[in-house]
Formats: C-alpha cells, sequence, structure tokens
C-alpha cells in the first residue's frame, strides 16, 4: 500500500496539521504561524521523510480540493453582512482595487523581464494576485504553463496572507476596509482566509477585492499583456 | 433541516454560475459569478441569510484548509523556482507590497 496515494490517510494528515497550526497561531498570535503554511511545511517534512510523492498527495487530496468552489460561494454571506458598509464606499473601492491589481501586474511584467526571467515566469507573474480557476483560464489565453501559473498564485497568496497584516500595520495602515481590500487585491482566497480570524469588516472587503481584482484582470490581461 | 437546505442553495448557485460561465464563454469561474449571484439574491431577500448562514459558517470556517493541497504543488516546480531563488523572491516581495499599498492609498484619496 501506498499510504500517500491514500485518500483518508492524506485528507486526514491534512486536517490534523492545519488544526495543530490553527491552535498554534490562537496561542502564539504570530503571523508566521499561519496555518496554512504550518501545513504545507509539515506535510512537506512528512513526503520527504516517507518519500512519498506530491503527485500522489495531489491526486488524494483531491476531494478537499472540491470544496473550496462551494467555499467562494459562502463569501456572499459575508459581502451580505457588510453591503451597507460596502456600498457607502463603492466607487473608492472599485477604483483602488483596479488600480492596485493593474499595478500589480504591470510592475511585475516590467521587473521580470528586467531581472531576464524566462517568458513562462513573466507570464506567471502577471497572473498571481488573481484567484486560482480565474489565473487558469488566464494562462490558457496567453499560453502559459497552467502548473507554474497556480505555484504562483499560491506563492503570492501566502506570502500576502503571512506577512500582509504586519506589514500594513508596520507603515501605519489602521482603516479595516483598506487594509481587507488591499489584502484581498494582493493575495485573493488565502487572504481572505487569513483576515476572517481579523473582523468581518476586513473579511468582506477582501472577498470583495478578489472578486473585483479578478474580474477586471480577466477582462484586460489577455489584451493589455501583448502590448506590455 | 436548515444545512441541507442551505447546501442545495450553495450547490445551486455553484451550478448556475457554471453555467453561465460556460454558455456565455466567460472567463470568470462559475463559483465567482455564483457568489456574486448570490450576494444579488440575498439582497433581494430571494434566499434567507437564516438559511444559508449555517452551512455557510461551516464552509468559511475552514477555507485555510483547502488551499493546502494546492500549495504543495509548487513543490513540483521547487527545481526551477529555486534556480531564479533570490529574484523571485524579491518579484513577489516588490510587487505585492506595491499593489497593496497603491489600493491603500487611492482608496484612502477617494475617500477624503
Amino acid at each position: 500500500m501506498n499510504p500517500f496515494h491514500e485518500p483518508a490517510l492524506m485528507i486526514g494528515l491534512t486536517l490534523g496539521v492545519y488544526l495543530w497550526g490553527q491552535q498554534l497561531f490562537l496561542k502564539y498570535r504570530k503571523s508566521w504561524l499561519n496555518p496554512v503554511l504550518v501545513a504545507i511545511i509539515l506535510i512537506a517534512v512528512v513526503l520527504q521523510v516517507g518519500r512519498g510523492k506530491v503527485e500522489d498527495y495531489l491526486e488524494a487530496t483531491r476531494p478537499l480540493v472540491f470544496m473550496l468552489s462551494p467555499t467562494v460561494i459562502c463569501l456572499a454571506l459575508i459581502l451580505y453582512e457588510q453591503t451597507a458598509a460596502l456600498k457607502k464606499k463603492a466607487l473608492a473601492i472599485v477604483v483602488a482595487v483596479c488600480t492596485g491589481g493593474l499595478v500589480n501586474v504591470v510592475v511585475g511584467v516590467y521587473l521580470s523581464r528586467w531581472l531576464q526571467l524566462p517568458e513562462p515566469f513573466v507570464q506567471a507573474m502577471s497572473t498571481k494576485a488573481v484567484t486560482t480557476p480565474i489565473a487558469l483560464e488566464l494562462s490558457k489565453a496567453l499560453g502559459g504553463e497552467a502548473s507554474l501559473t497556480v505555484a504562483f498564485v499560491l506563492l503570492s497568496g501566502i506570502m500576502g496572507a503571512v506577512w500582509g497584516l504586519p506589514f500594513l500595520r508596520r507603515v501605519g495602515v489602521q482603516d479595516e476596509m483598506a487594509t481587507g481590500l488591499a489584502i484581498g487585491t494582493v493575495s485573493h482566497g488565502i487572504g481572505t482566509a487569513r483576515v476572517q480570524q481579523e473582523s468581518d469588516l476586513m473579511a468582506a472587503a477582501a472577498a470583495l477585492a478578489m472578486a473585483l481584482n479578478g474580474l477586471f484582470t480577466a477582462f484586460y490581461l489577455p489584451y493589455l499583456y501583448f502590448w506590455l | 433541516m436548515d444545512i441541507l437546505r442551505g447546501l442545495f442553495l450553495i450547490f445551486l448557485f455553484w451550478a448556475t454560475g457554471d453555467t453561465i460561465s460556460q454558455l456565455a464563454r466567460l472567463p470568470i469561474p462559475g463559483a465567482v459569478i455564483g457568489m456574486l449571484a448570490l450576494w444579488v439574491a440575498l439582497q433581494l431577500k430571494w434566499v434567507s441569510y437564516a438559511t444559508i448562514q449555517p452551512s455557510a459558517k461551516g464552509f468559511l470556517a475552514i477555507m485555510g484548509v483547502f488551499f493546502v493541497p494546492p500549495s504543495l504543488g509548487i513543490l513540483l516546480h521547487a527545481d526551477r523556482m529555486l534556480q531564479y531563488g533570490w529574484k523571485l523572491a524579491l518579484l513577489v516581495v516588490v510587487t505585492s507590497a506595491l499593489s497593496g499599498l497603491t489600493t491603500v492609498l487611492v482608496f484612502k484619496l477617494l475617500n477624503r
């Protein structure tokens, strides 16, 4: 039996290490004790020590990843709870998120070309701030590499989820809505999952920013990319 | 009963979003369309908040765990990524910080 190919075992392991990561976070309140990050590191260690194949683990945990889509639907609830607050600042929210997203794409593409990264990396850099399914669609349109695209999306998400809040606080940002918008724009779902532990308003702003940045990027990137 | 009703609605909106996304050949995934549709439906009171709340809160509470397996996919590219190690790290940090700060600044400017 290959334990790394057993759904029950691998999903159980994932839930277990995540739970432990969450307990560590709640106990010590350190940003780097992000449960997603803790779980990734521990599972990577288990795979390394047990000589398991990442491919087997990914195959075994597919049912867990399937749950991501219904969860995105559920974000509507957080948006609904904060509709009044969001409506009041609708214009500022839309413009801020779209500008922030555009900066990420343009600076990312130019900087990575300047650092002479190969084209698949440049392309992955341009879609890294949008939620995974949108990034995959865009990757197809740009002729990029699907799995590298996903790797960058998740890297960007984890970075933002772990260091987004401490960074914004360090530079003096206190407004909860602004913080949520920035984190949702940069680190989509993973950031949104993180700020749910801060406040409902921050989570709603992040969820909305994720959706807006995804929608906006999906519409302009296929045209803009070839022009950059 | 409410859990079942909530789950039914969640999947109904997902399916609706998927159908719209595919029929209109949009680059937007069905789940994102479904989320926006459910937000509108809640606003218009087509769907009651109380019905969907118990199931939805359950999904949201464990949202982060669903990102763990795909994140391990990064390991498949570890060799290639390490080849450009510091450049990639620098790029992701700089662009993310600039993008986040731009969002905050524009939001604050327009809110004055």
